[in-house]
């Protein structure tokens, strides 16, 4: 079955896996691992200048731009208002109109403040910001957060950077059966098994960073999301046999010898 | 950090300092600068900034126009690693 195109807000994308900037050993390791991942969305932090040291080294130097598309976050702030301005920011230095949106409602879980996820939603897709808000597995809140003019929706696997893998495959299934939108699976991927199960329930992109950037071999867990993602989203489009109790033989059961 | 007191101001008529907060830190002047000169005194690129001026987003094309002076409240972004 031939795949559509990944396909967010009218721009097309040719890896369904989105993967993070933060947290690697170093600058040129992170360009290794974009590479490796073969992703052409990142995510970046906005934050303030370090005015005391203007020694180190920017981060975009080591992002290839002409094939790498940035999408600015808004991780960190646990109000609408903090949101919103973080993403105007982030649009006037240049990086996008996009946005993922975070709007954080409890330190301990990073879980998001749907409420205010929402009215931030609603707000910046008024000024023009394609958003991609960073949501529970809930299916009705991402119902109104694609009612409220999100550009896809970004439903998390278990907490940031937790590693869990998916928490609620029940939900996603849900969530890819609701939305009219892309889903994509965002934090709490593990290892690639996780990003294959993402992918096998539908989802239509896996956004990570920590299971990249923290494992042992950075580079090599790239390479393996990669296919993790690919493998997937074939399996998904494949469509998988039912889960059955007892065995069922694969070989003939007539024509044994010496019966 | 930069030295306020800098040769490279030395001579400024007056000396009456002007203190701003920058990045929600205190940070002194030898007189009131557009945003294009204290960005180039700060070493900065204009191009992957984006500033904000007491809470408003200043538009780079006012950057030569927008003058920072005494008691603003200056932040400056830029993009760091993120997930």
């Amino acid at each position: 079955m031939i795949d559509t195109p990944f396909v967010i807000a009218g721009r097309t994308f040719s890896s369904r896996l989105i993967v993070g900037t933060g947290k690697y050993p170093s600058h040129p390791m992170m360009r290794d691992c974009h590479t490796a991942s073969g992703a052409d969305m990142v995510t970046v932090a906005v934050r303030r200048v370090n005015i005391s040291d203007r020694s180190r080294e920017s981060l975009l130097d080591y992002i290839d731009t002409d094939r790498i598309f940035i999408l600015p976050n808004t991780a960190g702030c646990y109000t609408a208002e903090e949101a919103i301005r973080t993403a105007r920011l982030g649009r006037e230095a240049g990086l996008s109109n996009w946005v993922k949106l975070e709007v954080i409602g409890d330190e301990r879980t990073l879980f998001p403040d749907n409420e205010a996820l929402i009215e931030a939603t609603r707000i910046l897709v008024s000024e023009g910001f394609v958003v991609l808000p960073y949501t529970n597995d809930d299916p009705i809140a991402c119902r109104k957060l694609e009612e409220a003019g999100a550009a896809a929706v970004m439903p998390l696997g278990a907490p940031i950077g937790s590693g869990l893998g998916i928490q609620n495959t029940n939900n996603i299934r849900i969530i890819r059966e609701f939305s009219k939108v892309p889903v994509i699976v965002d934090a709490g991927v593990g290892t690639a098994s996780d990003a294959a199960l993402a992918m096998e329930l539908g989802a239509d992109g896996v956004l990570m960073n920590t299971a990249i950037a923290g494992a042992q071999l950075p580079v090599q867990m790239a390479e393996a999301m990669k296919h993790a993602v690919i493998a997937g989203r074939q399996a998904f489009l494949a469509g998988r046999i039912p889960k059955k109790m007892y065995a069922t033989a694969s070989s003939p059961i007539e024509g044994m010898v010496g019966r | 950090m930069t030295c306020p007191e800098s040769t490279q101001y030395a001579g400024v008529v007056g000396n009456s300092h002007v203190t701003i907060t920058l990045n929600g830190e205190p940070f002194e002047l030898d007189q009131p600068l557009s945003v294009t000169d204290l960005l180039a005194r700060l070493e900065i690129d204009p191009r992957r900034v984006a500033v904000e001026h007491n809470l408003t987003i200043i538009k780079r094309h006012t950057y030569t126009t927008v003058v920072i002076g005494e008691g603003d409240r200056l932040e400056i972004v830029n993009a760091v690693g993120g997930g």
